[in-house]
């Protein structure tokens, strides 16, 4: 089966500084695959060249088998995406926002208009039909991001930090969907900080760290792996490591993070 | 609340080591603030694209210079003749026109750090009082100060040689007047600033601002000499009228600022000690009160005041659908289908990415009243004038052409930046599989569109109030107009890939437009109408009219091929600043 996301030797650099380096991934169909690493490790720089916002210095890409270089377009219309920034139109309302997003991946009026008052309920923004995108607070433009991103029911979904500023209400609604999505075969490549989420949604974790993919895996065999580096620690053999033990482990040794107790004595 | 109670306490080294602020901390946080807004400054030219901003720059300051040369030299020379001639009294003209070119300056010349807003030295420790120095003291030397200031200097001067016992009151007079205005302009710039945190506003700010506009180039029309043609009016024509209002507003002015500043002077020179120095009170009362309005509005930003639009009413529970349900009908079917593609996506021979585009672009115009306005308001002056300038012989059939130049050049910079407005939403441009190319066709689509309307309607207004225009000044006008929105719609297209500005509608003070893109569109301006004004002037003296008609359409054809060629290109141009226009119009 064409897997969902291949980067072979991705690298980009942003003058002397390398922000991602021989980044090699593959995200098999249907997974749900959460990409992580700490601030500044290239998470963004590499949601960014896949989802076509930035030109890798180097390296290939390719998403369901098209190469996303070549054929930017028809890759284009197999993602969505919630970018960083959210891409919405300020001066639109919601409904008008999906319908011109409808019609932008090609959709008919009459699907755009199904869909889009749909996933307005979906997202219990069919109350806010007259509000403009402006005037939405940061939840609430976020769900519309997302409702936005999957109008046209693509294949492959790139989410930068879904949950960031989301309720635990909307929060639910997202995962319910983003789990629905999985069901039916669409694969999810998601960033986020918040680990309890990745751990319970996600099957499959890329570590990234300064620029370098420096785990890949389920999580179990993460989990395995970390276990037998620890191998001589009974109670991490003998309970579940969760995946943010598994994270400070793996991303603490590689960058040799020190207890916090022997740092920053001035704080008390 | 064990946890709580069980939270390790402040240990007392600690809390003994938080010593008072100290003025050395104080000038470090002022130093830390020039710093930054130097970089901030160099950096904005070491960006791609910066070169050509600084050149626009360099070029720019000397054209303000001189623009700026003549009001500051003037005042010196007016002050001087108003006091060897024995008509002190007139220095209020004098002190009016000075707070005139400070607002006039201020509104059209913006500051430079265009992406520095004071605000967000919030979160740091300063106190109010140092948080208002630093407002104060970061803006001094913008363009306005400097140039108001300097022509205050120079009225000193001028009163100075005229008559040196003047000079220290002046001195002291004009600068206090100098610290009034510097406040006023100060204080009139937030409260309209807060005033446009609201879309309502924003709205009937945008009304005023037009009706205001609108008086000025109507009085400017009709008691301009320079602009009466030597029809019938004679300068002096319209004297008693403005000794009328003259005298009538004289009242009131002379307990305003200018008038109180030239009234001190005034009464020194004439002994009258006691008005003098009351004059110079009222003039201090109200530097202080535009401080304290100014110091009002930053304490409540100093308190965290919110200008958001945002309205804080939480959308009500409502029912919740079937999460599965819903969300089973939206994922897609299976990894090897492509999204279904609707069957009538050619409209008019434009494919559905284009019509959505326009009716996006439609719908943002429909908001936008200063677009509206700035398509409304060359109308209303060409029904106010058309008639007059059409008795004049020496426009005659030419007010058609001179109408629609004025009226369509006008606007024409908004194609510099056309995704400025767009501000995040340019990501979903980048992200969806859309061609650039299908969005400025759409943008540029609504901007013909305009202009077509706005030819028809100017045709159908100098039809009524002047005279029907000649077939063949109205074909070349059609033929020259076309030339001119193409190439302004190619040259617009490539400056606003190439050099992006997020155009903040909450900022009065900010340029929405790039440095460099402004004068390419000025340049544009200043060639089509030369190039226009060229070729008409040029056939009418051979007694070849009608060969402009050919001329125009040679044109319109060279700007077509132009066009066509930028916008086959945009795709590739865009993604070469895909990061720069990401970074530009998606900040915060």
């Amino acid at each position: 089966m064409t897997p969902a996301v291949v980067t072979t030797n991705l690298t980009r650099r942003f003058g002397e500084f390398t922000a991602v380096q021989d980044v090699n991934l593959t995200v098999a169909p249907g997974q749900f695959f959460g990409f992580l690493g700490p601030n500044g490790a290239g998470k963004s720089t590499t949601i960014k060249m896949l989802t076509g916002l930035l030109a890798p210095t180097s390296g290939s890409i390719q998403i369901l088998g098209l190469d996303a270089l070549a054929d930017p377009i028809e890759v284009k219309r197999q993602i969505g995406v919630v970018p960083e920034g959210l891409a919405l139109f300020g001066r639109l309302t919601a409904p008008e926002y999906l319908h011109f997003v409808g019609r932008m991946y090609g959709l008919g009026a009459a699907t755009t208009a199904a869909r889009t008052s749909e996933l307005l309920e979906f997202m219990s923004l069919a109350n806010e039909t007259k509000k403009l995108i402006t005037d939405f607070s940061h939840g609430m433009q976020k769900k519309l991001a997302l409702a936005a991103a999957v109008i046209h029911g693509p294949k492959v979904l790139f989410l930068d930090e879904p949950f960031e500023g989301v309720d635990a209400i909307a929060s639910g609604t997202l995962k319910v969907m983003l789990q629905g999505m999985i069901v039916r075969g669409a694969t999810i490549f998601l960033t986020s900080h918040v680990l309890e989420i990745v751990e319970r949604l996600c099957s499959h974790i890329a570590i990234i760290d300064r620029g370098h993919l420096i785990a890949n895996g389920s999580l179990e065999e993460l989990r395995e792996g970390v276990q037998a580096r620890t191998g001589g620690d009974q109670a991490a053999t003998t309970r579940k490591l969760t995946l943010e033990e598994i994270f400070l482990n793996i991303v603490g040794s590689e960058t040799g993070l020190r207890p916090p107790e022997q740092e920053l004595s001035w704080l008390g | 609340m064990a946890g709580l109670t069980q939270f390790p306490a402040q240990p007392l080294e600690i809390l003994q080591s938080l010593r008072p602020w100290t003025a050395a901390q104080s000038r470090a946080q002022f130093a830390a603030l020039a710093r930054l807004r130097w970089c901030i400054f160099r950096n904005a030219f070491r960006r791609k694209g910066g070169g050509g901003e600084l050149a626009a720059r360099i070029i720019f300051l000397p054209i303000l210079g001189i623009f700026a040369f003549g009001p500051i030299v003037g005042a010196g020379f007016a002050a001087h003749m108003f006091v060897t001639s024995g008509r002190i009294f007139m220095l209020e003209f004098l002190t009016w026109g000075a707070s005139a070119l400070w607002l006039v300056v201020l509104l059209n010349v913006s500051p430079p750090g265009l992406s520095f807003d004071l605000n967000s030295i919030l979160r740091f420790p300063l106190s109010f009082p140092r948080y208002l120095a630093a407002r104060v003291f970061f803006g001094l030397l913008s363009a306005s100060n400097v140039i108001g200031t300097l022509s205050l200097i120079s009225a000193l001067v001028g009163i100075s040689v005229a008559r040196p016992s003047l000079a220290p009151w002046s001195a002291f007079v004009l600068a206090v007047f100098a610290l009034t205005n510097i406040f006023f302009v100060r204080m009139m710039l937030v409260w309209v600033e807060r005033w446009l945190s609201t879309r309502r506003a924003r709205e009937i700010f945008t009304a005023f601002f037009l009706f205001v506009s609108l008086g000025f180039q109507y009085i400017n029309f009709n008691f301009n000499p320079g602009l009466q043609g030597g029809r019938h009016h004679h300068a002096s024509s319209h004297l008693p009228l403005l000794r009328s209002i003259f005298h009538h507003i004289q009242p009131i002015a002379g307990f305003l600022p200018p008038g109180l500043a030239a009234s001190s002077i005034v009464n020194i020179d004439q002994n009258h000690i006691f008005t003098a120095v009351a004059s110079l009170l009222g003039l201090i009362a109200f530097t202080a009160i535009f401080f304290i309005v100014y110091s009002w509005r930053m304490l409540k930003e100093f308190r965290g005041e919110n200008l958001s639009e945002t309205t804080q009413s939480n959308p009500p529970a409502g029912n919740r659908p079937g999460f599965a349900a819903v969300a089973t009908r939206v994922a897609p079917a299976s990894p090897s289908s492509s999204p279904p593609i609707s069957r009538e996506a050619w409209v008019f021979g434009l494919n559905s990415s284009v019509i959505a585009c326009f009716q996006k672009e439609f719908l943002y115009l429909r908001r936008n009243l200063n677009q509206l306005y700035g398509f409304v308001a060359p109308l209303i002056m060409v029904f106010f004038f058309a008639a007059r300038i059409s008795a004049n012989e020496r426009f005659g059939d030419l007010v058609f052409p001179i109408a629609v130049a004025y009226s369509v050049l006008g606007v024409s910079t908004l194609a510099y930046n056309s995704l400025g407005m767009d501000g995040t939403g340019v990501q979903f441009y980048l992200l969806s599989p859309t061609r650039l190319r299908d969005v400025f066709l759409a943008k540029n689509l609504l901007t013909f569109l305009l202009a077509f309307v706005e030819l028809v309607l100017i045709y159908g207004v100098i039809c009524f109030v002047a005279r029907v225009p000649s077939l063949v000044i109205t074909v070349a006008t059609i033929c020259w107009l076309i030339c001119s929105t193409l190439l302004n719609g190619a040259i617009g297209n490539l400056r606003s890939v190439i050099s992006p500005r997020k155009v903040d509608l909450l900022r009065a003070s900010r340029k929405q437009i790039s440095q460099l893109s402004a004068l390419i569109a000025l340049g544009m301006i200043v060639c089509c109408a030369g190039i226009g004004a060229g070729v008409v002037a040029l056939t009418i003296y051979f007694n070849r009219s009608w060969l402009m008609v050919p001329v125009f359409v040679a044109l319109a054809i060279v700007s077509f091929t132009v066009y066509l060629q930028v916008l086959g290109r945009i795709d590739t141009i865009a993604l070469e600043h895909r990061e720069e226009i990401s970074e530009e119009l998606c900040k915060a």
